[in-house]
């Protein structure tokens, strides 16, 4: 298995993540997620953040700052919080059985 | 990388993979993207930067893309498209080429061609299938309307001048009509779908010329004789720059069906050495059993015609070729 696919599955639950905290706009998510992947493209995030709309797990509405140009905002929906906690059941189940294994995290 | 390079960048490696109305989700997006760093104060090269090339976004979309059935359906999709494309090139050059096809042939090349298109996708990714297959509705009546009205003309009113005046003011109504579609698609940034209407009004214009032929033919007015040429010449021309420009956008079907260039050019020459060898035989004596010298360049105008246009279609292609790769040279 390449590292970019274990990743892109772990980019589905940081977006989430994010998005589950406050309504982001696109580029917003893009430049959160990638700070902390900086060897991820914005445009993967976006292609996963796509494809995690047209799923259902998030939806869009065009909104506006104050005064300010109007844009994209992206909130978490019922069904994006569900996947997201089953994300983080297995992922905090993964971590356990990694540790367990005894390989070390740091 | 300027925001305007990379946005048709990415256009032009979505097209025909999205529909139109994902693409222009997608760029409406990136659009935003831009103008949300242009605001912070990036530079629209950083910002294309940090969104990775058109190439690598364009790849992660379409795999990340929902309800895509994995490269099996992609497959499938192509191939009906590509097998049409192939029928529809050799129809089409074998039509042209032998120019003895009865005249009604020329009434379907045009519909003809726009069946292609919709059917290969060129206006679902235009405008959508609905309104491709409204529009080829709309061509195929015009071409119908047409040719009733010059059969009235013929069976009906008995005159063949008349004839030839309603000829030539149906091909006046067709440049008319095709060039409005002309420039609905220049308008709309597709210039190279010009080429398409642009292959109908010449399709129109050398019917036109070649009834004035006829019709300058049957009379016997001395003066006639500089329109007779005249006709003949212009019509000779402009069936090669036909061929041209079908034989382009053929090229460019079959590219986007997903073919290599060689393998393209291949088809187009093959088809182009039967026409040739049909001529020939067409030509030839009964009594002598191989064609000799004088039946072989007998067929020469149709090689010439058929290298001319595969000459300024590779140019096309070669000139195309080189304008992408510059422009992926940028990322």
């Amino acid at each position: 298995m390449d590292k970019g696919q274990m990743k892109k599955g772990v980019l589905e639950m940081c977006i989430l993540s994010v998005v589950s905290e406050n309504d982001l706009y696109g580029y917003e998510i893009m430049k959160k997620v990638t700070a902390a992947f900086p060897d991820i493209s914005e445009s993967t995030v976006y292609a996963v953040l796509r494809r995690l709309n047209a799923d259902g797990c998030t939806d869009s509405y065009t909104g506006e700052i104050s005064g300010g140009p109007k844009r994209k905002y992206y909130r978490i929906t019922e069904k994006g919080r569900l996947v997201l906690e089953n994300m983080l059941i297995e992922w905090r189940g993964l971590l356990n059985s990694i540790e367990m294994l005894g390989i070390s995290q740091t | 990388m300027t925001k305007k390079q990379y946005i048709s960048a990415l256009r032009s490696r979505l097209r025909f993979r999205m529909s139109p109305s994902e693409i222009n989700d997608i760029l409406s997006d990136m659009n935003e993207c831009f103008d949300a760093g242009a605001s912070e104060g990036k530079s629209e090269e950083e910002i294309a930067e940090k969104l990775g090339s058109p190439k690598s976004a364009a790849e992660e979309l379409i795999a990340q893309r929902p309800h895509s059935a994995g490269n099996a359906a992609k497959l499938g999709e192509y191939i009906l498209p590509s097998a049409v494309s192939i029928a529809a090139a050799f129809l089409l050059i074998c039509f042209a080429a032998f120019g003895k096809a009865p005249v009604f042939i020329w009434y379907l090349v045009p519909p003809f061609i726009w069946l292609i298109m919709t059917g290969t996708g060129f206006f679902k990714e235009l405008c959508g299938q609905k309104s491709g297959i409204l529009t080829f509705i709309g061509a195929v009546m015009i071409f119908a309307a047409a040719s009733v009205f010059r059969s009235f003309t013929v069976y009906v009113i008995g005159k063949e001048k008349a004839a030839s005046t309603a000829a030539v003011l149906m091909s006046l109504f067709i440049c008319v009509s095709m060039g409005i579609f002309a420039a609905v698609f220049f308008k709309k940034g597709r210039k190279l779908l010009c080429l398409l209407p642009a292959a109908a009004i010449i399709s129109a214009i050398h019917h036109a010329a070649g009834f004035l032929y006829f019709f300058s033919y049957s009379s016997e007015h001395s003066d006639s004789l500089y329109i007779r040429h005249a006709a003949r010449y212009l019509q000779k021309y402009l069936y090669l720059l036909m061929i041209c420009a079908a034989a382009y956008i053929l090229l460019i079907i079959l590219q986007k069906s997903g073919f290599s260039l060689p393998s393209m050019y291949a088809v187009f020459f093959a088809a182009l050495l039967l026409v040739y060898l049909r001529q020939t035989l067409m030509y030839m004596d009964p009594e002598t059993p191989f064609p000799t010298i004088k039946y072989l360049i007998k067929g020469e105008e149709y090689i010439t015609g058929g290298a001319i246009s595969a000459a300024v279609s590779l140019l096309f292609g070669i000139a195309a070729r080189l304008v992408s790769k510059r422009k992926d040279g940028e990322t």
